[in-house]
């Protein structure tokens, strides 16, 4: 037998990892069985893995940042966790502060206690080799955030979640959220990271109780060598509400992926996400959502602006299984390339059994309307203001989906400062 | 003012202006009718430099410059404003932000200081209320999802903020209702004056009443073939194009 990448380190690292000791060597031996999900597998074509799957990455080492490193990235009055190379900084966090009603704890501390988190973590992959670096993340996750929300309670402030990399290695991250029956709450998650090569491998969990809603907001702003691995789990119970908006702007490589499960009645998913390439940055946009009970409702709007050799992929695939009568599922995907050497890859996939459904898809790609130029250059805008203004409004579009606004304006001004260094010219 | 002489223009290696002459001095308001597809838009474009409007032959003075060796927004922030026959939408792209950014371009250009948010406001606020524009339609994106009148009347507001010299209006009038049509009116000859000029493309009478036209001319083929004063538009109103282009009858 070939041995799979990181089984020496599974060997020696686990030891030490938090708790969990069964279901590690359970989630190593499901990775192993397929290790990294090769190229050859439709929904990771486009994710040249090797310089993190050829040789074995260490977990990153124990680092800090200072108050004034994260200052910029704080969204106010939020209840903060940072973690610096994936473990909690409690000095530079505040859970301590969540309300009553809400649980914020370190995943290392829950873990470490003893606690059984296992019928949770257990549903964020299964057998396919697609979920092989979900499986790993179970094998080696260290930390990351486990936040509970009881019945009935609505989380005025934000839960961000920050972090930060310094230095070479990997993190494996698992971020549990679990919103109880018409629970309400707002989850930032920020990446930020310095120029090393390293990776983030994280894994997010939604669970939403019957009529429970989570705004979500996703920050991917790693360093330009970085890879980063985010997969994305969600549950919806009857009546439950997903709100999600993902802006990528960093890694070498990146992923955001998403996957629903619309397991209740009259279930909503909204899931949005911003791209913005430059250099050689592959980003990779996947999602999946099941429909498999009637009346859900899933929409979804990607988009992608694409400078340089960057390639942006969006694959979106719906499953309305043969209950899931009176789905109403919809997804669009735009791109904008500033340049020739771009490209953007759209690939939406339906898989329908059910027969009163509707199910809309739209892709586009192009560059910036010739039209709208002149019409804003008639106005005495100088044609690389008026394509700046229409590549941010492109974007901003969907920022609108993002209902903090604290949170919108600073994604705004992550798009506004990457517009800016472009040269759109 | 401006001085346009045998002007021949192509759009897609087809000839639409055919040696055009006009000449309006400042302080004029010259309307210019014509049967559909005689070139009126093409001349509008041609003025505002729009690409892909291929001049092959005479030459157009604005101000005594060479008007076709600026860029299209160099045009604009020296005074040439021309409001589309069809508004163009931005999606996403805020009113506000927009003519803020379009303002201080020509402000820049004339040697005033740039305006900050607030008398930004102010300035605006000002000029819808002339029109009698809902403040509202500024703050979403430009013109998308602007009824057809709502999109006519965002011309004149932008015209009013950004106070152009040469206002080329490509059938401003079509597409309103008959208050929208005084409204829009007013504002037309709010920004008139001795040092300004404008072209009004019409194909009707009706806006003619409210500003009045020192002369009105007949676009047909490419050329101007008739020129007058505003009682030429009374002719055409009551007996059409035929005296002037053979077809027509
Ligand atoms: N891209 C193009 N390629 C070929 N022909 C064109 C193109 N654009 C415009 N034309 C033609 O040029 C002619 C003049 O068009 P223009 O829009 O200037 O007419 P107009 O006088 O403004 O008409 P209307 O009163 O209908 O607005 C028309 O016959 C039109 O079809
Ligand atoms: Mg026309």
């Amino acid at each position: 037998m070939t041995v799979v990448p990181y089984a020496e380190q599974f060997e020696r690292l686990k030891p030490a990892l938090p708790g969990a000791a069964g279901l590690r060597e359970q989630a190593f031996a499901r990775y192993a069985a397929h290790g990294f999900p090769g190229m050859k597998r439709e929904a990771w074509r486009h994710t040249k893995l090797t310089p993190i799957s050829g040789a074995a990455l260490e977990p990153a080492a124990a680092s800090n940042v200072s108050p004034a490193d994260i200052a910029a990235h704080l969204i106010p009055d939020a209840l903060t966790l940072v973690f610096v190379n994936g473990r909690l900084d409690r000095a530079l966090s505040n859970i301590e502060q969540a309300p009553g009603g809400v649980t914020i704890e370190s995943l290392s501390d829950v873990l470490a206690r003893g606690d059984d988190l296992s019928p949770w973590l257990t549903q964020a992959a299964d057998d396919s080799p697609d979920d092989a670096l979900v499986s790993l993340n179970t094998a080696l996750m260290n930390d990351g955030a486990v936040i509970r929300v009881a019945d009935g309670i609505h989380v005025e402030a934000p839960i961000h979640l920050l972090f930060f990399a310094k230095r070479e290695g990997m993190s494996q991250v698992r971020n549990v959220i679990v919103a109880g029956k018409g629970a309400s709450v707002t989850v930032a998650e920020g990446y930020f990271g310095g120029k090393d090569a390293y990776w983030t491998n994280v894994v997010n969990q939604f669970f939403l109780a019957e009529g429970a809603s989570i705004e979500h907001a996703r920050q991917q702003n790693e360093g330009l060598a970085a890879y980063h691995i985010g997969s994305n789990r969600v549950r919806l119970a009857a009546d439950a509400r997903f709100n999600s908006v993902a802006v990528m702007l960093g890694g070498a490589v990146a992923r955001n992926e998403t996957r629903v499960l619309v397991a209740g009645e009259r279930a909503q998913c909204h899931l949005a996400g911003v791209s913005l390439g430059r250099g050689k940055q592959l980003q990779d946009s996947v999602t999946v959502l099941d429909h498999a009970v009637p009346g859900g409702i899933s929409d979804q709007v990607f988009k992608a602006v694409l400078d340089d050799q960057s390639h942006a992929v969006y694959q979106g695939k719906v499953i309305v299984r043969q209950d899931a009568q009176k789905t109403d599922a919809r997804q669009a995907n735009h791109n904008i390339l500033l340049a020739r050497s771009a490209e953007a890859s759209s690939k939406p996939e339906l898989e329908i059994f059910a027969d009163d459904v509707k199910c809309a898809h739209g892709a586009t790609v192009g560059e910036l309307d010739k039209n709208m130029l002149f019409y804003m250059q008639a106005r005495g805008l100088d044609p690389k203001t008026a394509r700046a203004l229409l590549v941010e409004g492109f974007v901003l579009e969907v920022l609108e989906r993002i209902a903090s606004p604290e949170i919108r304006d600073m994604f705004r001004t992550d798009i506004g400062g990457w517009l800016h260094g472009r040269a759109l010219s | 003012m401006l001085e346009i002489k045998n002007l021949h223009a192509a759009v897609d290696g087809k000839e639409i202006l055919k040696g055009l002459d006009l000449t309006v001095k400042a302080g004029e308001v010259h309307a210019i009718m014509g049967p559909n597809g005689s070139g009126k838009s093409t001349l509008a474009y041609v003025l505002a430099g729009r690409a892909g409007y291929e001049v092959t032959e005479g030459s157009v003075a604005y101000d005594g410059k060479d008007l076709l060796e600026m860029s299209a927004d160099e045009r604009a922030r020296d005074g040439v404003f021309l409001g589309f026959q069809y508004p163009v939408e931005l999606p996403g792209v805020n009113g506000m932000t927009f003519l803020r950014t379009a303002a201080n371009a020509v402000r820049r250009h004339r040697g005033l200081p740039e305006l900050d948010g607030i008398d930004f406001l102010k300035l605006l606020r000002q000029k819808a209320s002339l029109l009698e524009m809902d403040d509202s339609l500024l703050k979403r994106a430009v013109n998308v999802g602007f009824s057809g009148g709502e999109k006519k009347r965002n011309e004149i507001a932008q015209m009013a903020v950004l106070d152009p010299t040469l206002m080329v209006l490509d059938e401003t009038d079509s597409g309103l209702d008959i208050d929208a049509l005084k409204v829009v009116s007013k504002g037309i000859n709010a920004l008139r004056g001795p040092d300004k000029a404008t072209v009004l493309v019409t194909h009707y009478q009706r806006l003619l009443s409210y500003v009045e036209p020192d002369f009105v001319h007949i676009l047909a083929r490419g050329k101007i073939v008739a020129s007058g004063g505003k009682e030429l538009a009374l002719e055409l109103e009551r007996d059409g194009y035929v005296n002037y282009v053979p077809e027509a009858a």
